[in-house]
């Protein structure tokens, strides 16, 4: 799986882009790669899904630890535009509800100005 | 006051759904790395509409995977067997050869917990519950699948009395049954 970084609007904005399958063979790697840029200085997080047609179980686990990891230091995410099976997953196994889900990353970001 | 219901892991050995007769039968060696291939080529030839996507596969190979890694321990020496049917709704009962899921009743408390602080909104709560944690969890595991599982088989998930074996069944709105 390959990830993208970019800054937000602001500073401590930063927009993740996971292009593949968040499943069994990439959610830990996608998770060390992850929290690795997630502290208290860049503690505003968007997890686009727009490129993930696939998320199983670790990934469900990836993402449940990464909510984990923000409340240590008052961190936030979104999930931006999320569709189709992961966001099936998420409904299904109640993690959705940990989670602010935006439509899209422009509006993510807009909603922390 | 929205009453509170929880699902929960039930134990059936004589459940109709282990009666594999008119199922095809496959038989895998316990590879985690090949636990999607696995899924999908027993899919090959299902309905679309059963399909969704990809949700079913998804389903399934955690039922794979879980016989794999939890079940067999990814021991080579052992296999898994998935008898399936998928005519006019999707059915799978699936084997390994371990020593049958021993945490369960654990694993049903863990869940109730996390499912009375949803239903409190105690969101504290269930994010430290979000994850169950056995005695041989690693960093993917979290009990997420069975979370999913006890909603998406819709028609009921049952396990034998050794517990090395599950049986699922998921209905559609719109199966294309025959008449």
């Amino acid at each position: 799986m390959e990830i993208k970084f970019s800054r937000g609007v602001k500073d401590n904005q930063v927009v993740v882009l996971p292009q593949g399958d968040l499943d069994l063979y990439a959610s830990v790697a996608f998770f060390n790669t992850v929290v690795a840029r997630f502290d208290s200085v860049a503690d505003h997080l968007v997890l686009d899904f727009s490129s993930v047609r696939y998320l199983d179980s670790s990934g469900v686990g990836a993402l449940i630890r990464l909510a984990q990891h923000a409340k240590t230091f008052g961190g936030k995410i979104q999930l931006a535009n999320l569709n189709g099976t992961p966001k099936k997953v998420l409904e299904m196994s109640n993690i959705i509800r940990l989670f602010i889900v935006a439509t899209d990353v422009e509006t993510a970001l807009k909603s922390w100005e | 006051m929205q009453s509170f219901i929880a699902r929960k892991l039930i134990v059936d050995d004589r459940n109709e759904l282990f009666n594999a007769q008119g199922m095809k039968l496959v038989e895998y060696p316990s590879d985690l790395t090949r636990v999607r291939e696995y899924a999908a080529a027993i899919l090959v030839g299902c309905k679309e509409q059963f399909l969704e996507e990809n949700l079913l596969e998804q389903q399934l190979s955690e039922l794979i995977k879980n016989a794999i890694k939890h079940g067999n321990h990814s021991d080579p020496a052992r296999t898994i067997r998935v008898w399936y049917d998928l005519r006019s709704r999707v059915r799978f009962i699936v084997e390994d050869q371990g020593e049958g899921f021993t945490n369960l009743e654990s694993w049903n408390d863990f869940f109730m917990k996390r499912q009375k602080a949803l239903h409190d909104l105690d969101f504290d709560t269930f994010l430290t519950l979000a994850s169950y944690r056995g005695p041989h969890s690693d960093d993917s595991d979290g009990g997420n699948s069975l979370v999913t599982a006890l909603e998406y088989w819709n028609g009921g998930m049952f396990y034998n009395g050794k517990k090395n074996k599950v049986g699922v069944i998921r209905w559609f709105s719109y199966p294309d049954a025959p008449s």
